[in-house]
């Protein structure tokens, strides 16, 4: 466990630029709140960049430049396969992250974030994704599975938050049928994919984990975080 | 006092452009074409001013052709842009019998490892509306054995 935090980064001391391809990246969004995205860069041209892909709210998508209290994690697959994810993240970017594009927020997952066929997020009303559920959709999509999403239970704190993300769909005035999908999942309980327990993933040496030990090495992340800042 | 200066005010001459650029089919130029096409049902029948929505493989022959040529260059983020902006095209116009053609007639043992990967990545999704796909897989996976077959299942284990 130990030697997996180790490899969580701060870029003050090793910059996000020496990435290869694909990076995860999470930081303290808040007290109580994490938020995670993927890094992408391509490594054939420098002058490109490296960038942060991220669901921050309900159709937003934004790819852009990674910000310094972002802390990041190189996960453990093969550099071929990192160099295609990377590519499909430049797809992702430049078809949603848009003005009036982008994917719903919405919580519950089972593994089915894009559709099976025209690869097309779905965001019917209640389909949709959250920060952690964007980046397991992006990896387990093309193959390459973070979690055993099986193994996730439903907790009791989650389903506060859960019923505050509701609270605040409705507050900024997104589509009521969609909110009270939402709402819906809730009630009917959904397991949460904690942000720092899909970081957890990147620092495993090997895919896809479990859920004792993305729970355990996550609260070891959150502790980084908090001591990062 | 000072004048104007003229030639601030003058129209630049026509550019000699075709009326439409072309390039390669992207996730963006799809996004689009979907407005065209919505636009089309609105108004009618413009397609003859506005043509009709792009092929994504004119010809499987010329497509091929052209990922081997950006492979034998070394050109591996240009080739795999090539896959990826055309099966995600396909499967968004659910054209399958294309996809199959292609998984059916590129010969792996042309193609740099990432292309390669990158067939299997994009479609991992439709894997079981795709018939061809196994078949491909199992030719890169072939090649893999023979040159390091120490990372058939780093590479290939999640892929099948």
């Amino acid at each position: 466990m130990d030697a997996a935090i180790a490899r969580l980064n701060d870029p003050a001391a090793i910059p996000v630029e020496t990435i290869q391809s694909i990076a995860l990246a999470i930081k303290a969004a808040s007290p109580r709140q994490r938020h995670i995205g993927i890094i992408y860069k391509n490594s054939d041209d420098p002058e490109v960049g490296t960038n942060l892909l991220d669901l921050g709210w309900h159709y937003i998508l934004s790819s852009g430049p990674v910000g310094p209290e972002y802390l990041w994690i190189a996960p453990a697959i093969e550099p071929e396969l990192a160099y295609v994810l990377a590519g499909l993240c430049k797809k992702v970017a430049e078809k949603y992250a848009l003005p009036r594009r982008g994917i719903a927020y919405a919580l519950r997952y089972d593994g089915d974030g894009l559709d099976i066929k025209t690869g097309e997020f779905m965001d019917r009303n209640g389909h949709g994704l959250t920060c952690a559920t964007f980046v397991l959709a992006m990896f387990a999509s093309h193959g390459i599975p973070l979690l055993q999403l099986s193994e996730w239970p439903e907790r009791k704190d989650d389903q506060a938050w859960q019923e505050d993300i509701v609270g605040v769909l409705r507050k900024r005035g997104v589509n009521e049928k969609h909110v009270n999908a939402v709402n819906e999942q809730v009630k009917r309980g959904c397991a949460r994919y904690r942000p720092e327990e899909v970081a957890a993933a990147g620092a495993a040496p090997s895919l896809p984990i479990g859920f004792t030990y993305a729970e355990e090495l996550g609260k070891r992340i959150v502790e980084k975080l908090g001591s990062a800042r | 006092m000072l004048l104007p200066d003229e030639s601030r005010f003058q129209t630049p001459a026509a550019m000699a452009l075709p009326w439409r650029l072309t390039s390669k089919p992207s996730p963006v130029r799809r996004a689009l074409s979907e407005l065209r096409r919505l636009e089309q049902f609105k108004l009618g029948n413009p397609a003859e001013e506005v043509g009709t929505p792009p092929v994504p493989v004119p010809s499987p022959e010329k497509w091929l052709e052209d990922l081997y040529r950006l492979c034998d260059a070394g050109k591996r983020g240009l080739a795999m842009d090539l896959v990826l902006d055309t099966f995600d095209e396909l499967l968004f116009l659910r054209d399958i019998p294309m996809c199959n053609e292609l998984l059916k007639r590129v010969d792996v043992e042309r193609l740099l490892i990432e292309v390669s990967l990158s067939f299997l990545m994009e479609t991992f999704r439709a894997r079981s509306a795709i018939g061809e796909r196994d078949g491909f897989y199992r030719r890169v996976e072939d090649r893999l054995q023979r040159e390091s077959p120490e990372r058939v299942v780093a590479l290939l284990g999640r892929l099948r």
